[in-house]
């Protein structure tokens, strides 16, 4: 029993690590003195989004980073017609991030219920003979299934992503 | 390693390296010149598709090469006043094809599980005297997540396409080359 409690309470921190990295490493977001920083990211396409708002005297900066380089704009460009380029280039990189941080969290619940399902194998065998044989076969099928598409979606977004900055760097 | 296990193993292997190359197929972008970048993408479902051209460092306007089904394909410089239509064509196609790769792949997951309730049937639908319905009720239960899944997806990858081919019509009415 002692053993069913803590690997479910060491699963549970192990769960709650991997929602905390998978919230912080793809977007931050901080305020000093009036201006407000926002960063994006997705590492497996080497992008990041950076926005600097200045409340003070409304105005904005922005920085879109892919693997071709990185392009800096601030609100006087904006004005000169690539106003609708800055969300296109947040709404790519953020869900390229956000498939990322999905990534992340399918490959952590996958880890955690199989080492509780291992750890406890004895307990759960006794209680039904094939529940872990089950689960263990089946969780895969369901997990790298919802992986690929997440992989794809985090690919086709990046790929918008560099065609924004191409397209910005005329 | 039983030869059960095996044949679950290799099916499960190859329906998803197959699912990730069609998947992969439906989207690319490469280098064609110093100066042009192409991005493509192909919904197999609809058979729409569009590749761009962007001219790098250069004044030359992105190219489209839009298709639909059986119609021929037509090319359009972009300008101000199409560029609203080949956006809504192109938000409107990668909105169809990011819901269809998730109904691609619930529907990859379903037939799997399928597969691999039929190869353990002993242990799925009657482990033993003790547990009886155990299996057979958590196999309803997939049947039917799974099922609401694929639905929810089906849906907005309809109205994506819709909106796509409205765009696509607009284009050609008003801005034909």
């Amino acid at each position: 029993m002692v053993r069913l409690v803590l690997s479910i309470i060491g699963g549970i921190a192990a769960m709650i690590c991997v929602v905390v990295y998978s919230f912080t490493a793809m977007s931050t977001e901080e305020e000093v003195n009036g201006t407000k920083v926002s960063r994006w990211w997705d590492h497996w396409h080497q992008l990041h989004y950076k926005e600097i708002f200045d409340s003070q005297d409304d105005t904005k900066e922005w920085t879109l980073g892919t693997k071709y380089g990185v392009i800096h704009l601030s609100e006087s460009k904006k004005d000169a017609g690539t106003s609708h380029k800055d969300s296109e280039a947040w709404d790519a990189v953020n869900e390229a991030g956000d498939s990322e941080s999905l990534f992340y969290l399918l490959l952590g619940y996958w880890a955690v219920v199989t080492s509780v399902l291992l750890i406890n194998h004895r307990r759960f065998t006794k209680k039904n003979p094939y529940l872990v044989k089950i689960l263990l076969c089946f969780l895969p099928i369901f997990l790298i299934g919802l992986m690929i598409g997440i992989v794809q979606d985090a690919a086709r977004a990046s790929e918008r992503a560099e065609k924004v900055f191409l397209e910005l760097e005329k | 390693m039983s030869g059960r296990f095996l044949v679950l193993l290799v099916t499960v292997a190859v329906c998803f390296g197959a699912l990730y190359f069609f998947l992969d197929s439906a989207h690319s972008t490469y280098r064609e010149s110093k100066e042009v970048m192409v991005f493509q993408r192909q919904d197999y479902w609809s058979d729409m598709s569009y590749q761009q051209k962007v001219f790098i460092k250069s004044d030359r306007p992105t190219e489209w090469t839009l298709s639909m089904g059986k119609v021929k394909s037509r090319t359009y410089e972009e300008t101000e006043k199409n560029r609203e239509f080949l956006q809504d064509f192109e938000k409107g196609l990668d909105k169809a094809i990011s819901e269809e790769t998730e109904v691609f792949t619930w529907a990859t997951v379903v037939v799997l599980t399928f597969f691999y309730v039929v190869l353990y049937r002993n242990e799925w639908i009657a482990p033993d005297k003790k547990f009886p319905k155990q299996g057979l009720f958590i196999g309803f239960f997939l049947a039917a997540y799974f099922c609401m899944h694929i639905f929810q997806h089906v849906q907005p990858a309809l109205y994506a396409k819709e909106d796509a081919e409205d765009a696509y019509y607009d284009l050609r009415v008003g801005f034909r080359q």
